[in-house]
């Protein structure tokens, strides 16, 4: 399970969904270039899922933990949504969106590896490890495919060619995204509860994490009362992304963060 | 049709009812100027949370005010209160503030006199903190009153979420003080019934904790290659992480394999080399035999990474390299206690980091131990904890739970 073996990983899904998608646009509808796409598309999703249970395996632990961990989820969840998303309602385009998110994170994994740590320090052993990270990196995954369809329909916005279904898929996944993203945040409350006797305090984290949610309550109520506004709405939810990254990785060089407990040690 | 509304706010006049977007910017902007001049001129002495009973009075008056003037008045100000545009600029100023405290770092004194003048280095304790949380509170209670009255099933994922989040932000702070939040440090074989809090002030608790040992489990320690010039760990690129010691394994790393030949999880010092103990100060230590076949060099000896009582050992590979031992990872530290009452029974508990216990509305939290003792510590720190309002945020917690998976499960409302 060193770098060696998920050299394999990368290298693999790569070439699978490369190869899938190249079928999948030069397929003319071809019913039996269609499956055989769609069939080596969703072996290179479950290489990844495969790679996250043996090291899950190989450290004895969830492998949530370090940063490059949780983009290794982040890259399960969001090609498999851009799958499930594809099968489901027919919309080719996001996969190349998905995908290359995808490899992205894998690639960024690949060129800055992580010190797979074995240990796990006493106030990470709590029953709400698992779902309070599960959660976020699943809605981060939603949230992530919100971003990318919201860029993709201010394009289409500025051209004219603006279809309303966009921004009823985001809809959709941004309530679902804003569920996970809450229970998220509720999950570490409790968790917090429970180590250190208090729901939140407002550390440079919590903050961060309670600013993006913010950031798609806004979207939720905007689109709400203003049915037929377009532009305001999508730019909340590019915005709101950009707050969400910020979360994630930007803490860890903000001069406000220096000593939150939940900046990842590398 | 977007174009159209904003075609009638720019002709509406300001204060003429409905008010939309202009209007409640203006209130929102205006009371965070407020917050920030109450702050400016009460010298950034902090706010202090109203405590039992004041903070339920508050509380009840609060929610039997914006039921009833939501019922029986139907003045267009009430309708506003719980109007979406009052909803968004309330979130967005408030958001604002939040967002001032993710970027200048809270609790220390900054270069800036504004910025001290202003309590933005303490924004959870200004005013403008205070004003602001009220006021979302205030038109979150309209929003959601709106909804509940008169009652409909339709309603239910809407009320979940909304009252929810009311219960969850309005207990969380007005019940703030009356948390009780103290230390207390035991030594083995010693009985307390003080505990301390933040002003060092000694508080008298209804038990009392003696503490029969404490004890810390520790990961196996990693090896690792130093850098002799600047004493910097050196990481081997091709491989993520650091080796485990292990009797009998080799470790490949850079020109170097390395043969452990015997590892110690505890020991003790005798000359130069390393005999098992059960001692206190004990240290893990290992004997390894390392193998340059580029350079044909061959070291071996003792490494250890000590403890209180016994030096770190390294070993000198060549003119640039070290190799050691580092301090193992700690897995887990607790405590097995007893507590004593008047009038009940002796209880035999233990506690541990996730695992408080609940005595008398106390809860204890193993906190910390002597660091510098390390895994031979005799003295436990405890965190009592007494939070009479849990319950309700709790309450409104598993509201907001529920409520998520509503949203979950039917996407958006009808
Ligand atoms: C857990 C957090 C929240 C969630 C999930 C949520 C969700 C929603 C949804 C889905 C609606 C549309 C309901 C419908 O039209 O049927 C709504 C309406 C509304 N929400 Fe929220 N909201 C939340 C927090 C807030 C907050 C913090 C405020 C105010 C500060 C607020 C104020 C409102 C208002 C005013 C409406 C319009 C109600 C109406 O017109 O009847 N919400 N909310």
């Amino acid at each position: 399970m060193d770098i060696f073996s998920f050299s394999i990983l990368v290298y693999g899904t790569i070439s699978l969904w490369l190869t899938g998608l190249l079928i999948l646009f030069f397929s003319k509808k071809n019913i039996f270039f269609t499956k055989t796409s769609s069939i080596l598309l969703v072996i290179g999703a479950a290489l990844i899922g495969f790679y996250i249970i043996s090291l899950w395996f190989y450290l004895k632990r969830p492998p949530i933990r370090t940063l490059g961990e949780t983009r290794l989820w982040y890259s399960f969840f969001i090609s498999t949504i851009g799958l499930i998303i594809y099968f489901r309602w027919k919309y080719i385009w996001i996969l190349p969106l998905t995908l290359a998110f995808s490899i992205l994170f894998l690639l960024l994994d690949f060129l800055k590896p992580e010190i797979f740590d074995q240990t796990l320090m006493p106030a990470l052993q709590s029953p709400w490890f698992i779902p309070h990270v599960i959660a976020y990196i699943l809605a981060y995954a939603l949230l992530g495919i919100a971003m990318l369809i919201s860029v993709w329909a201010l394009i289409m916005f500025n051209k004219n060619k603006f279809d309303n279904n966009y921004l009823k898929i985001c809809d959709n996944i941004v309530y679902f995204a804003f569920s996970f993203l809450t229970l998220g945040l509720l999950f570490g409350a409790l968790w917090a509860k429970n180590a250190w006797g208090s729901y939140w305090t407002w550390d440079p984290k919590e903050t961060w994490a309670f600013i993006t949610w913010m950031g798609y309550l806004l979207y939720i109520h905007y689109r709400n009362y203003h049915k037929n506004a377009i532009k305001i709405p999508l730019l909340i939810l590019s915005t709101s992304f950009i707050i969400l990254l910020l979360c994630w990785f930007g803490i860890n060089y903000l001069a406000s963060a220096q000593n939150s407990v939940h900046v990842y040690s590398n | 049709m977007e174009v159209q509304t904003k075609n009638q706010l720019s002709k509406r006049k300001l204060w003429v009812f409905p008010w939309k977007y202009n209007e409640s910017f203006i209130i929102s902007i205006g009371l965070l100027i407020i917050g920030f001049l109450l702050e400016l001129f009460s010298n950034g002495k902090g706010f202090n949370s109203p405590i039992w009973p004041a903070n339920i009075i508050i509380l009840l008056s609060l929610i039997i005010y914006i039921v009833f003037t939501n019922i029986f008045i139907k003045h267009p100000l009430i309708k506003w209160m719980g109007s979406v545009p009052a909803a968004i600029s309330a979130i967005v100023i408030f958001t604002l503030l939040i967002l001032l405290m993710g970027f200048i770092p809270q609790n220390k004194a900054s270069s800036s006199m504004l910025i001290n003048k202003l309590g933005l280095n303490h924004i959870v304790q200004s005013y403008t903190y205070v004003l602001m949380s009220l006021y979302l509170l205030i038109i979150l209670g309209y929003a959601t009153s709106k909804r509940l009255y008169p009652f409909n099933f339709k309603n239910f994922a809407f009320l979940l979420n909304h009252a929810g989040l009311w219960i969850v932000l309005a207990a969380g702070s007005l019940g703030s003080g009356d948390i009780i939040r103290l230390k207390m440090a035991v030594n083995e074989k010693q009985t307390v019934w003080y505990a301390y809090d933040e002003t060092n002030h000694p508080y008298e608790l209804p038990f009392a904790i003696e503490l029969i040992d404490f004890s810390i489990d520790e990961y196996i320690p990693n090896i690792a290659f130093a850098n002799i010039s600047d004493g910097k760990i050196i990481t081997n690129k091709s491989k993520q992480k650091l080796p485990e010691i292990i009797q009998g394994k080799t470790i490949i790393m850079k020109d170097w394999s390395i043969f452990i030949d015997e590892y110690y999880s505890k020991s003790k010092m005798v000359d130069s080399s390393y005999v098992l103990t059960t001692d206190t100060g004990a240290t893990p230590s290992a004997y390894i035999i390392a193998t340059n076949k580029k350079l044909n060099i061959k070291k071996e000896g003792w490494i250890s990474c000590g403890s209180f009582k016994y030096p770190q050992k390294l070993i000198k590979l060549d003119d640039q390299i070290l190799i050691g031992m580092l301090e193992p990872d700690i897995k887990r530290f607790s405590s097995k206690i007893k507590i004593y009452s008047p009038n009940q029974k002796v209880e035999m508990i233990t506690v541990e980091v996730n695992k408080p216990m609940n005595i008398k509305g106390w809860e204890i939290y193993q906190s910390g131990y002597d660091k510098s003792m390390g895994r031979w510590s005799t003295l436990s720190i405890f965190e009592i904890i007494k939070d009479p309002w849990y319950i309700v945020v709790y309450i409104g917690i598993i509201m907001l739970i529920v409520g998520s998976v509503f949203l979950f499960w039917h996407g958006k409302y009808k």
